[in-house]
């Protein structure tokens, strides 16, 4: 019987690289996020220029980013006026938010809708916590942030939550992803929610400004055991179409980024809008 | 100097795939591939796992799910190779294991997938382009591939 070939340094320093992909994957998601940070900046510079190359092609470029920052200003004021009970435009005080166009330079490469990279940072005044808007609606929120690129996670990323209200029966719940859409859980049969609701964000959380659009309700499940209904939520903003998204960014000294990573599971970014008159 | 050569190969493409194609063929594991077909086990395993961490950076979240998948893609590509024939066919019949694999690994890890039907139209046009993609690195790398 043959002896078997004992390993040599090359099978062993494949093991220890294949070891240390497994070992990436034991670390604390914290951890993850942190150390991919510099590797980001580095190694996805080539992408920033060939996003820079693209937007800058031709004017038209700029032209459809005017008019999609002014369409954008539009919706978060109707939709911040319709929170308010439709108050009148001279009676809704300034918001103290500015918007910061992003441009999407790179994506999840394993669903294509989960996480964003925009070639926007500190500074710029993307942190961690930021909101990220489209005409549309809520994309999602800033997760980590370098200098110059921020990472986005996308309400469709499994761990993303949004406190949301139904604007016609201003009830409250929170919508979590689910396949390629939103649900809601753990909304009372009283709650009143019927299919074309249009739900907006509740402000609750301190993450998401106030009445910023999020999604329109497609189906209701009738309770099947218990009080609860099942509520399905197609967003308004399709993830794989979007090329940009606009930062809500509180003007001044960018605050400490990346204070996120302290503690993922909570939303703990405080963005609050001014006071009511 | 030629793993340095592979690895901006590699990047290339990525920054190709990523900014260009994001919905499109997976130019990045073809390249892995090709270069496990011709180089020693080591060389593709440690390509694999620089293509994987370049997708990880992505969504970190589930960093280490892309560059275990490649790696091993990488290993395994290297180590059967042997048992072949060099021909065309054998980046062809690869491809679909590894993206199989490709993808199991991310999704046991978290990372998800894509839609199915983007997912089989990304196949497709992957498996259609990689002879194509094996014969370019092939030219690109003959001569260091004959002496070696």
């Amino acid at each position: 019987m043959a002896a078997r070939p004992r390993p040599t340094w090359h099978d062993r320093t494949c093991w220890l690289l294949l070891s240390l992909a497994f070992g990436l994957l034991l670390l604390p998601r914290p951890l993850r996020v942190r150390l991919s940070l510099p590797l980001q900046t580095g190694l996805l510079a080539p992408l920033r220029a060939t996003a820079w190359f693209r937007h800058n092609l031709a004017d038209l470029t700029a032209e459809n980013r005017r008019l999609t920052r002014l369409a954008s200003e539009l919706a978060v004021e109707n939709a911040r006026l319709i929170a308010r009970g439709g108050r009148s435009r001279a009676q809704v005080p300034p918001t103290n938010l500015l918007l910061v166009y992003c441009p999407i330079i790179g994506r999840d490469m394993s669903t294509l809708e989960r996480f964003l990279v925009v070639s926007r940072g500190t500074r710029h005044g993307v942190v961690a916590g930021t909101c990220a808007i489209t005409a549309e609606g809520v994309v999602g929120r800033v997760i980590a942030a370098g200098p110059d690129q921020a990472l986005v996670q996308t309400l469709l990323d499994p761990d993303s939550r949004i406190a949301v209200t139904n604007l016609r029966s201003r009830a409250l719940a929170v919508a979590r992803p689910e396949g390629r859409g939103l649900t809601l859980d753990y909304v009372p049969d009283a709650a009143g929610a019927a299919p074309g609701d249009t739900l907006v964000t509740s402000g609750l959380g301190l993450v998401f400004p106030k009445g910023l659009r999020v999604g329109t309700i497609t189906a209701v499940s009738a309770p099947q055991s218990g009080i609860f209904r099942r509520i399905e939520i197609t967003p308004f903003v399709q993830v794989m179409r979007i090329e940009g998204v606009f930062a809500l960014v509180r003007p001044g000294p960018a605050s400490e980024a990346n204070d996120w990573l302290e503690n993922l599971a909570p939303a703990q970014v405080e963005m609050p809008l001014p006071p009511v008159p | 100097m030629r793993f340095l050569w592979s690895l901006l190969i590699i990047h290339a493409a990525f920054v190709i795939q990523a900014s260009l194609f994001p919905v499109g063929p997976d130019l990045v594991l073809l390249c892995v591939l090709v270069f496990a077909l011709r180089e020693r086990r080591l060389f593709a395993t440690a390509l694999g796992l620089f293509a994987g961490l370049l997708f990880d950076l992505t969504a970190p979240l589930s960093l280490g799910a892309n560059a275990l998948a490649m790696a091993t893609i990488g290993y395994v590509a290297a180590s059967v190779h042997p048992f072949f024939y060099r021909a065309r066919w054998y980046v062809i019949a690869l491809t679909v294991p590894a993206l199989v694999l490709k993808h199991a690994v991310g999704l046991i890890a978290g990372a998800g997938l894509p839609p199915w039907p983007i997912l089989v139209i990304l196949g497709l046009v992957t498996v259609a382009l990689s002879p194509l993609v094996e014969s370019l690195l092939g030219r690109i790398f003959s001569r260091r591939w004959q002496t070696s």
